[in-house]
């Protein structure tokens, strides 16, 4: 047998590597549980056909559970001349036979049983299962090289080989066919360019003498035909393994990626399919599906080939030889989840927080609103074992509680005044409240807000369509506030990396077709603003729903997204039918709203971002989203009981403080989030804190940031710190950023100076009051730190306003640096 | 939005025929290679000075003068010749006469955008709307300034110092423009803005001054004890929000107190004599400040010529559907006469024109023909997005390189059609920024930071 000089070489630099990882695995381990045995995938062989082959991965299971990918690790050979094996796992034949090949591990052997049929017959590569592949492989057809809309030098490609037809063209037509020479075809420029025999602004994508060269030269000189009407289409795409946790020292997976056929055949096209990874900068994986990760860690791979896509989760674990398993407990889902997870990922939560702690977390996190001295005092003097549970209780029936939750839906469903009007704005706001309070099932409220017709003064939920005002939008919206799935991509082509396709999109918009609207004692102040709406808007229907799909141009009849079949057109209402659909049964609508209070309860999602659920982006840990949906659906579907049996966790009772183990975890919730607060949470603290109310135009005296309806009012802090314009229906329109503003804002901005040196504020008071110096420093860090202060804090303030000139401004001093602290401006 | 995606559609197929051309060119014997051959990435540039001239200004009676074609299309005035052999300009800058050949003009800038709000976001971004809306609302879907993305991917060390700067309006049409801020970048990455006159004796940054009772003195103490009482929650402190609070602090504090910044905002640093040469006006102040901020080593600076359109009685900016030869002689000429010569002899004095490239442009042309619309008072010309010149200067630019032609009344493009998505690729190759340079928006999309193909031939 021929071996190419570039084989042997691969082949010894895998032999070093090999060595090297044996000598410095021993060194490390060298209390690594025994070999159990090995796992082989696939674990018999059959190849049909010259270019058929068979990646095979090879995983150790250790006496302890443990596992470990070895494929690399392990040795191949065929004890006769007709199979080929390769050191990276990869079997092939050279002629038929029944027979076997060898893995060696150590000391140990394996036999895998091999077939092969036709060894002989060498079919050129096709045009559909070859080269189409091939272009996404190497990258051609990104959105940053041909895939781009105007193309790369001269050359457009369908973005990540989403319409091979065109493609074929721009290869074997455009440009007069000057990209394929069929007499010459290694002088092809198709060849010549991404070889980099000719200069090619992408670099060299593959080399001469590669497999994909070969590819290409193969299909060039057998013709250069698009054998679509003879090439069986994909039906299913599998990749191998879809979930490993490697233990340490592994930090690498080999991948097998096998494609079904409608013929039946099945093909191992890991050398064909595109890999892409959630961190590129952490992971990479080679052309043959070798995963690598630079360090311990967790890594989502998605797996493209042609239309199908798979995905495999890996985890590749710490060497924690001292790592003590936490007891899981039983007693609820939330934690039984997360610990278990932790466990498997050898990661230890971090210490639970303390009561102060947790006091204040639970009124930011629930009602927006801090505890104040009194009930911080009552709070940490109770020595009820129950007190936190009979807190959370208290707090979800508080008013502020509804008040909080409707602003986060007034986020979410655009409140503000130009399209609402400052009367809209307040109406919808208040019914938003009414809903929260009442705590509606979530359900019921998204049917109310779906279905909604009439007068939005006198119907609030028909405001949503008052904001989202043409079909396509408020298809978006419903996708993306109720299921968590976002479509856009799907208004001008199929998404890339999603299942949806543009006959999805337009079937989702139909039902929002015959929408019309007519408005009422318009007022508006700019005739030329389209956007602005200030009177009344009566939603009604006029005529049949339906859309025109504009690339195929046939007319689709309303069918929710993701659903087997369409609504009929002849019923003009499509919108109960959505209604109901979405919140009937509708396994997706619990699983969104349940990941969205958990996010904002906790910081986030289980899936995250909380609006871009689908295949390639699964939840960090499954069986707590199932929890806590099936939570939800348990006390049909109202936000309370699951704000409290979240709050209730010990999970969510996590401090934030971290340990060597879960400092850098950021997606299993072992420690608590540390972040920004809201910009109305935030401003309401400074007020509460040094009671001076912040007055807010068009609106009532004293009202808080969070109960205002819209984004008008209010002075430039809750711009700065990332109120949003609500304009999109995303979460992510709310900025958590830190910005230089914001600096300006803390150090001298007009909203901390003048509540800072306004006369009544509380040191006004707490000095009029003739408080001593203890006194007021007992109650300012109360008011705003929600806990006592510590012996060296009450020495160092107290020295700065001893040595101050004035009294009072030393003490505004101290009150700007609480403000300042990072234990009032993080939740933590 | 669907109309976005028949833009979308519609600039697809209009690749596809500029590809056929490409491969004509190649077939006639040209050079396919270097068509074709990466365009190796310029450095020359470190600063932009952009020149927004809100309104939209009319090319015909400015830079792509028609002097041949009826009086209806070529107007009142007169083209006079400039230091460039055959580049004439009218004869209502004839200070801008002597500078002119160092400017290279793109004179077939062409796009859709009809609607001051839609056509100056496509200006201020480089990419287009996804609708043509006299109210374009400014929604994170949109696309950052040329500012935000140039603070990103080419931002200024000095922490003191911001990378990017825009004054002295916000510009608006009813609402404000969208394409000023750093939309879906992050508000970490909006320009510095500052919202007042630098012609005003009383300009100053009140972001950069403390008040009286807050002297730098009393801050630092603060900050001190601040720092006390935060090392108390040492695990607090650590975390990554935490110290992004405190490096904008840090760099709140800097500003605060680096001479350097404040002394690149103070104007009266400068002699009287340049001061009025640049013209005592919003805009001649403003081109100076650019200059200081340049030189300081800001890296992006927008000045808007106006906060308002204008309509072409005597204040605002260039959109002349009134009255349009005696305010452009009277007002809006005259002010661009005295500023941009000056600004452009002044960096070439310092030597930083051959870094500095200065762009001056507006969202669209105007109307060929002269009172068009029967509306108004037959002296104006309207909206004309169809074709128009966007002028630059040094950064490395070829002076007196005339890219691409209007027809013979300056109505469409004649010769190598360019959008505003070529010029951004522009901008941003000559700072050395792969145009290529993929953003991503709120939903994960991968967007290329310009649409467009940098026209390199302009530089030399």
């Amino acid at each position: 047998m021929l071996i190419s000089p570039r084989t042997s070489v691969a082949r010894i630099v895998a032999a070093l590597l090999c060595w090297f990882g044996c000598v410095s695995s021993f060194a490390r381990v060298q209390a690594a549980p025994a070999l159990k045995t090995v796992r082989i995938e696939p674990s018999n062989i059959k190849l049909e056909g010259a270019a058929d082959h068979r990646q095979l991965v090879v995983t150790a299971v250790y006496v302890d559970g443990s596992v470990r990918d070895i494929t690399r690790e392990a040795k191949y050979f065929s004890i006769d001349a007709c199979f080929h094996t390769t050191g990276f796992g990869v079997i092939s034949a050279v002629a038929d036979k029944v027979g076997s090949i060898y893995v060696m591990f150590g000391d140990k052997r394996f036999e895998v049983p091999v077939e092969s049929r036709r060894a002989s017959e060498w079919t050129p590569p096709g045009y559909r299962r070859d080269v189409v592949a091939l272009l996404s492989k190497a990258g051609c057809n990104m959105g940053t090289c041909h895939g781009n809309i105007n193309g790369k030098g001269g050359l457009r490609l369908s973005l990540r080989g989403d319409d091979p037809s065109a493609d074929f063209l721009a290869l074997t037509r455009d440009s007069f066919g000057r990209r394929i020479n069929l007499t010459n075809a290694g002088a092809s420029l198709l060849i010549a360019k991404p070889t980099g025999k000719i200069e090619h602004e992408g670099g060299v994508r593959f080399g001469v003498h590669s497999p994909e060269a070969a590819i290409l030269l193969n299909w060039i000189m057998y013709g250069a035909k698009d054998d679509e009407a003879t090439t069986p289409r994909l039906t299913r795409l599998r990749v191998y393994p879809e979930r490993q946790l490697n233990a340490a020292p592994g930090l690498t997976q080999q991948l097998s990626v096998t494609a079904e056929f409608s013929d039946h055949t099945v093909r191992d096209v890991t050398t064909l399919a595109s890999f892409d990874v959630d961190d590129p900068i952490k992971v990479s994986v080679s052309a043959g599906g070798l995963v690598s990760r630079k360090s311990a860690g967790e890594t989502t791979v998605s797996v493209r080939y042609l239309n199908g896509r798979a995905i495999s989760r890996l985890a590749f674990l710490h060497d924690r030889a001292g790592f003590v398993a936490r007891s899981v407990p039983n007693d609820n889902s939330i934690d039984a989840a997360v610990f278990a997870k932790l466990n498997a990922l050898k990661v230890t939560p971090s210490e639970p927080a303390t009561d102060a702690v947790f006091l204040r977390r639970a009124h930011l996190d629930s009602i927006g609103v801090l505890p104040t001295p009194e009930e911080t005092r009552a709070f940490l003097s109770d020595d009820d074992p129950h007190k936190r549970a009979k807190l959370i209780d208290r707090l979800v029936v508080r008013p502020e509680f509804a008040d909080f939750w409707a602003l986060k839906w007034a986020d979410l469903l655009r409140n503000e005044e130009k399209t609402m009007g400052d009367k809209g704005a307040w109406i919808f706001q208040r019914w938003l409240r009414d809903q929260m309070s009442a705590d509606v099932p979530l359900d019921e409220f998204a049917r109310q807000i779906v279905s909604a017709q009439g007068s939005t003064h006198r119907n609030p939920p028909a405001s949503f369509y008052r904001t989202n005002q043409d079909p396509q939008t408020a298809a978006e919206s419903v996708g993306q506030v109720f299921l968590g799935v976002r479509v856009q991509c799907a208004r001008c082509h199929n998404h890339p990396y999603d299942v949806w396709t543009q006959d999805d999109y337009y079937g989702m918009s139909a039902h929002f077709a015959n929408l019309s609207r007519k408005i009422l004692d318009e007022t508006k102040r700019d005739r030329f603003d389209k956007h602005e709406i200030n009177g009344d808007v009566i939603i009604h229907l006029k005529g049949r729903p339906g859309m025109v799909q504009p690339r195929s141009g046939a007319m689709m009849d309303p069918k929710p997204l993701g659903a087997k079949s369409s609504w009929k057109r002849d019923d003009p209402n499509a919108l109960d039918d959505l209604a109901r659909w979405l919140t009937r049964d509708n396994p997706q609508f619990a699983r969104n709203m349940a990941n969205r209070i958990w996010f904002h309860l906790v910081g986030r999602g289980v899936v995250e971002p909380v609006d871009d659920f689908r295949d390639s982006n699964p939840p960090s840990n499954p069986e707590l989203l199932d929890a806590l949906t099936s939570e939800f659906v348990r006390n049909g579907m109202r936000l309370k009981p699951l704000v409290a049996f979240i709050m209730k966790s010990r999970t969510y009772a996590l401090g934030s403080d971290t340990n060597d183990s879960n400092a850098d975890d950021e997606s299993n919730f072992s420690h608590a989030q540390i972040k920004l607060h809201p910009a109305e949470v935030l401003l309401d603290a400074v007020s509460l804190g040094l009671e001076r109310p912040e007055s807010f135009s068009n609106a009532p005296r004293f009202a808080r940031a969070t109960q205002l309806s819209g984004i008008q009012s209010g002075s430039s802090f809750l711009k700065t710190f990332g109120k949003p314009d609500r304009l999109l229906t995303c979460e992510c329109e709310r900025s958590d950023a830190t910005t230089l503003a914001q600096a300006f804002e803390m150090l001298n901005g007009p909203s901390i100076r003048s509540k800072i040196q306004a006369d009544d504020n509380r040191i006004g008071r707490l000095i009029a009051r003739g408080a001593s110096d203890d006194a007021i420093l007992d109650e300012l860090v109360t008011a705003l730190l929600s806990r006592s202060p510590t012996a060296s804090e009450r020495a160092d303030l107290l020295a700065h306003v001893r040595k101050s000139s004035d009294r009072r401004r030393g003490w505004e001093d101290v009150a700007w640096v609480l403000l300042n602290t990072k234990e009032f401006l993080l939740r933590h | 939005m669907t109309q976005g995606c028949n833009e979308f559609r519609e600039s697809a197929r209009f690749t596809r025929r500029a590809m056929l051309t490409v491969g004509t060119a190649g077939f006639l014997g040209l050079s396919l290679p270097r068509l074709l051959a990466a365009a190796p990435i310029a450095r020359k540039a470190k600063h932009v000075i952009f020149l927004h001239q809100w309104g939209g200004p009319s090319h015909i009676d400015t830079f792509d003068m028609k002097p041949d074609a009826p009086e209806v299309y070529r107007g009142e005035f007169k083209p006079i010749a400039s230091q460039a052999p055959g580049i004439t300009l009218t004869e209502h800058l004839p200070r801008f006469s002597k500078v002119l050949h160092k400017f290279a003009q793109v004179r077939s800038v062409h796009h859709k955008m009809k609607n001051h709000n839609s056509a100056g976001y496509y200006s201020l971004t480089g990419h287009a709307p996804p609708i043509d809306d006299q109210r374009l609302r400014d929604t994170l879907e949109l696309y950052p300034a040329y500012g935000s993305v140039v603070s990103k991917f080419r931002p200024v060390d000095d922490p003191a110092l911001p990378s990017s700067v825009s004054f002295p309006y916000i510009v608006r049409d009813g609402s404000a423009t969208p394409g000023q801020g750093a939309s879906f970048l992050g508000k970490g990455f909006d320009p510095f803005f500052i919202g007042r006159d630098p012609s005003s004796s009383s300009f100053s940054l009140p972001e950069l001054s403390l008040p009286s009772q807050l002297p730098l003195e009393r801050l630092d103490d603060r900050k001190a004890l601040l720092g006390k009482i935060d090392a108390q929650q040492a695990s607090l402190h650590s975390a990554a929000i935490a110290r992004g609070i405190d490096k904008f602090n840090d760099r709140a504090l800097a500003m605060l107190a680096s001479p350097k910044v404040k002394n690149a905002f103070d104007l009266s640093k400068e002699p009287a004599k340049l001061r009025d040469e640049y013209g005592r006006t919003t805009y001649g102040q403003s081109c100076l400040l650019a200059r200081r901020l340049v030189e300081s080593g800001v890296r992006f600076v927008t000045v808007y010529f106006a906060s308002t359109i204008g309509q072409g009685f005597g204040t605002g900016g260039w959109d002349t559907h009134n009255n349009n030869f005696n305010d452009l002689r009277d007002r809006l000429l005259p002010s661009t006469d005295q500023t941009v010569p000056t600004l452009i002899h002044d960096l070439e004095a310092r030597g930083l024109l051959d870094e500095t490239l200065v762009v001056w442009m507006g969202e669209f042309g105007r109307t060929p023909r002269v009172g068009a619309n029967p509306s108004n008072d037959r002296t104006g010309r309207d909206h004309w997005p169809n074709c128009y010149t966007v002028l630059m200067a040094g950064g490395g630019i070829t002076p007196g390189a005339i890219h691409g032609s209007s027809d013979r009344i300056g109505g469409l493009p004649a010769t190598d059609p360019v959008r505003p998505d070529d010029i951004a690729a522009t901008l941003y190759w000559a700072l050395g920024i792969d145009p290529n340079t993929e953003v991503f928006d709120t939903l994960g999309r991968p967007l290329p930071i310009a649409a467009g193909t940098p026209i390199t031939r302009l530089f030399g």
